[in-house]
């Protein structure tokens, strides 16, 4: 499958992707091995080589986001695009509601969405500087559909799709694009829970029987929204699950 | 079947001293809802409370700021304690959202009263009201708004935590339904103090624009066009639905 993909070539690229997440990471290599230059904002060193520059981030302030955008800015000598992958450690977790206590409501779920708020807000300057840019923001499908046991996640997931709505048109007059995509829950919870969550929200059984592959499935989507060929499309929502969520 | 819809039940209306909180407490009293006027100020509480009380209703105003936790736990006892239960959350309040912003200079202090009162306050709302509605088969209600679904250029940050609260009431309607609990949103658009402050000195948000993209050609009365819809979300007449959104907003929006 990988290689029939014609992505637009994305060598010399500069990308920026928040996260430590195997998604992220997946990404982040995909186009470091297109030939972009990726920087990777994590909480944590990545547990395996994608070959990005590391550059560590506390997403819990604004002021830690502002100063890993600059650094991974001025290593990249720009920015050119940004894929938004991260989430607070245990958001991806099953969890009854009534067994979610205010402490990790507040440091998974609305770190969650603060980490993006605050990422966001911090990387128009360099998108502004470079003539214009993408914002990707990765989200799991169950925001769509919701999920039992995985309401924190759903909350995060819907907030950050439409952050991307709002400024997706509030600053296309920067010529800077923001779009989300909807992947595959399996991405974000584990292929073992995959199924469970795909019964729950259709009837029919997933198209491709699989969740997709950060690399091969996902990144050069990601890839395409950042091309010229994709400057009209802003605030949009991709659904690349697989064919499991089919409700627009 | 009554013409009083929620005749005997009683509801929890947070942010109803005013505006689309206040006619949805109106309009569930008066299909014979006990109403809890949960308000941050005690005036305007006593007001709505003495309102109904007039109009022949029952009805406990209690002062409730929604972003303290205590506060919202207070509420649900005291609707317990002077109804008997709780049949319906109706989590509707939340803070001033700013006026229209660039989203690099949104003041912090903004934002994090939005994700207070909208995030946070509905963790509190549907945490305090969870055993009561499981055992009596109630309902969950958040009040979110269509830019919770189509996001606003204007007042991104508001779009936000109102999508956030439509992920978190599908994924509990989801949870929950098996428990015979229904959790739904109501994004309406009514005039409201917060819109009026809002409206000022902003031309985008001047009534005429709002008109303009509004099929019915008015902006919406919340006890008479928004009340309706809560009653009808807390009544058996919706039974049946459960993780969904209704926009009350004359037709502006049509993306569903």
């Amino acid at each position: 499958m990988a290689d029939q993909l014609q992505p637009p070539s994305v060598a010399g690229r500069r990308v920026l992707v928040t996260g430590e997440h195997p998604l992220a990471l997946g990404v982040a290599k995909w186009f470091v091995d297109a030939g972009a230059r990726v920087a990777l904002l994590a909480s944590s060193p990545p547990g395996s080589s994608t070959g990005a520059l590391h550059v560590a981030c506390s997403f819990a302030d604004e002021r830690s986001v502002e100063i890993a955008v600059a650094e991974a800015a001025h290593a990249l000598s720009g920015i050119d695009q940004v894929v938004h992958a991260w989430v607070a450690d245990g958001l991806c977790d099953n969890r009854a509601f009534m067994d979610i206590d205010e402490a990790q409501w507040v440091r998974t779920c609305e770190a969650s969405l603060e980490g993006a708020w605050w990422l966001t807000r911090r990387v128009i300057a360099p998108l502004r500087a470079a003539g214009g840019g993408s914002i990707v923001y990765l989200v799991p499908s169950v925001g769509l559909s919701g999920a039992a046991s995985y309401s924190m996640l759903a909350t995060v997931a819907e907030g950050i799709r439409v952050l991307a709505k709002g400024v997706g048109r509030q600053w296309v007059k920067h010529g800077v694009t923001a779009n989300t995509i909807a992947t595959a829950p399996g991405l974000w919870v584990g292929a073992e829970n995959e199924d469970a969550l795909a019964r729950a929200i259709s009837l029919a059984v997933p198209a491709y029987g699989r969740a997709g592959d950060a690399t091969d499935d996902l990144a050069p989507l990601v890839s395409i929204l950042a091309d010229p060929g994709s400057h009209f499309i802003s605030a949009a929502t991709l659904v690349a699950d697989g064919a499991v969520w089919m409700g627009l | 079947m009554t013409d009083r819809l929620l005749e005997g039940r009683t509801v929890i209306v947070t942010g109803a001293g005013g505006g689309v909180g206040r006619g949805i407490a109106l309009a569930c009293a008066e299909h014979g809802a006990n109403v809890v006027i949960a308000a941050r100020r005690t005036l305007t509480g006593d007001e709505v409370a003495g309102e109904i009380v007039a109009r022949g209703g029952k009805a406990l105003s209690i002062r409730c700021d929604v972003t303290v936790r205590d506060d919202v736990y207070a509420a649900v006892d005291a609707a317990v304690a002077q109804f008997g239960g709780l049949d319906s959350m109706i989590h509707n309040a939340l803070s001033f959202v700013g006026r229209p912003h660039e989203t690099e200079v949104v003041p912090d202090e903004t934002w994090r009263e939005m994700m207070d009162t909208a995030v946070r306050a509905s963790f509190y709302c549907a945490q305090a009201a969870y055993p009561q509605l499981r055992e009596r088969g109630g309902t969950l209600i958040l009040i979110t708004s269509a830019a919770g679904v189509e996001g606003s250029p204007y007042i991104p940050a508001y779009g936000v935590v109102k999508a956030a609260q439509r992920g978190l009431a599908k994924s509990l309607a989801r949870e929950w339904g098996p428990q015979g609990i229904r959790v739904n949103c109501i994004g309406p658009v009514a005039w409201s103090p917060a819109m009026e402050k809002s409206a000022e000195g902003s031309p985008v948000f001047l009534e005429g624009r709002l008109i303009d993209r509004t099929p019915l050609r008015r902006i919406g009365e919340p006890e008479a066009d928004i009340g309706p819809v809560a009653v009808f979300l807390a009544s058996d007449m919706s039974r049946y639905v459960t993780g969904q959104t209704i926009i009350a907003d004359g037709g502006g929006f049509t993306g569903f």
